[in-house]
């Protein structure tokens, strides 16, 4: 585990490898994004990984057809969803919601900083959102899916800029990506870090004002 | 003293105000986007594009600060990737629903408008209603059965 010792002989966790696993992957979409040679792009083999990811993962397909070079983003997005069980894998490593280690920093933390009615907002509204992405992620609801890709459903035309930048643009397609699988496993990290440790975030007493 | 007040708030403005701007991305970025597309829709005489921009606009910096304050829960040293990731999640997913919702508005205006226009014609040529010509975007006034 990637967890450093600290002096007094606590496990102190570190984001470390989550960060380094957010370079890797942008590193990736950057180099499929603009560097992929033509030659690469029509292989066989490429585009046969490409087609079996679009295949499992809707988003692949619907992200690539309106893009204004398809065969370039139906790489570069199937790519960058073959790294989101490794970046989910990565959070759950490095921060695992279930472990004593967590529970004590997040008693830590929130006690020391938001007060016990916003902290219970956030919280709630934020299970529910999160909920909703992977119910929607799952099928059993309709509302919005990175993995279906129906946040970005629509004429992409007729979409407010911040939904349309990854049909632009290659900058732009790279750019969501590489964001987007990153977010999914963020929503599933977060979602099951509260989850789990739900009775110590919504039990927390007053935080102590500093003297 | 006016002018130190001035001085005080400028210096404000410059201290805080830009850098939170644009180190304090959610808001800040979601701003910034809904601005730009406000505008270039508005400067194209396109207001349903302008309305879907907007509400799109409002709702994603909305988000981003709400997918922010879910990102702060995480503890100790996730909560840098949590606030960064989730003010993006937060401003995406309610980016999708402002964009759904100006949508509605849309729908809701051109219903009003398709209304009044009709009602304007049967009150104006009450014995041609069938002869009402399709109403056109930007007029909403009935030329009447002889234009």
């Amino acid at each position: 585990m990637e967890n450093r010792i600290d002096q007094a002989g606590k496990k102190e966790m570190t984001a470390r490898p989550v960060f380094i696993a957010m370079f890797v992957s942008a590193l990736l979409a950057a180099t499929t994004g603009f560097f992929l040679s033509s030659d690469a792009i029509t292989s066989k083999y490429i585009a046969s990984f490409s087609s079996l990811v679009a295949q499992i993962v809707p988003c692949v397909s619907v992200m690539a057809q309106n893009a204004i070079d398809p065969s370039r983003a139906q790489i570069t997005w199937a790519l960058q969803w073959t790294c989101f069980p490794i970046i989910l894998m990565i959070w759950l490593w490095s921060g695992p919601v279930w472990s004593k280690e967590m529970k004590q920093a997040i008693l830590k933390e929130t006690s020391e900083s938001s007060s016990i009615g916003k902290r219970r907002l956030v919280l709630i509204l934020t299970v529910f959102a999160l909920g909703s992405v992977i119910l929607s992620d799952f099928g059993v609801v309709d509302l919005w899916s990175f993995f279906r890709g129906s946040i970005f459903y629509g004429v992409p035309s007729k979409m407010p800029l911040i939904l349309r930048v990854p049909f632009t643009s290659n900058f732009g397609m790279a750019l969501y990506a590489w964001f987007v699988p990153i977010a999914e496993a963020f929503c599933y990290w977060m979602f099951l870090l509260l989850v789990v440790n739900f009775k110590s975030y919504f039990y927390l007493p007053e935080p102590v004002p500093k003297s | 003293m006016e002018t130190q007040g001035v001085e005080a708030v400028s210096k404000l403005g410059v201290q805080y105000g830009l850098p939170s701007l644009l180190m304090d991305a959610p808001g800040g970025v979601g701003a910034a986007f809904a601005l730009v597309d406000t505008g270039i829709a508005v400067a194209n005489n396109n207001p349903q594009q302008a309305v879907v921009s907007g509400v799109g606009g409002i709702f994603s910096i909305g988000g981003a600060e709400l997918g922010a304050a879910a990102g702060s829960l995480a503890p100790g040293a996730f909560k840098a990737p949590a606030v960064a990731v989730g003010a993006g999640v937060g401003g995406l997913i309610f980016g999708s629903i402002g964009m759904q919702v100006g949508n509605w508005i849309n729908g809701a205006i051109n219903t009003l408008s398709s209304s009044l226009y009709s009602m304007q014609w049967y009150i104006n040529y009450p014995t041609q209603y069938s002869s009402m010509p399709p109403m056109q975007s930007g007029i909403s006034i009935p030329l009447g059965p002889h234009n």
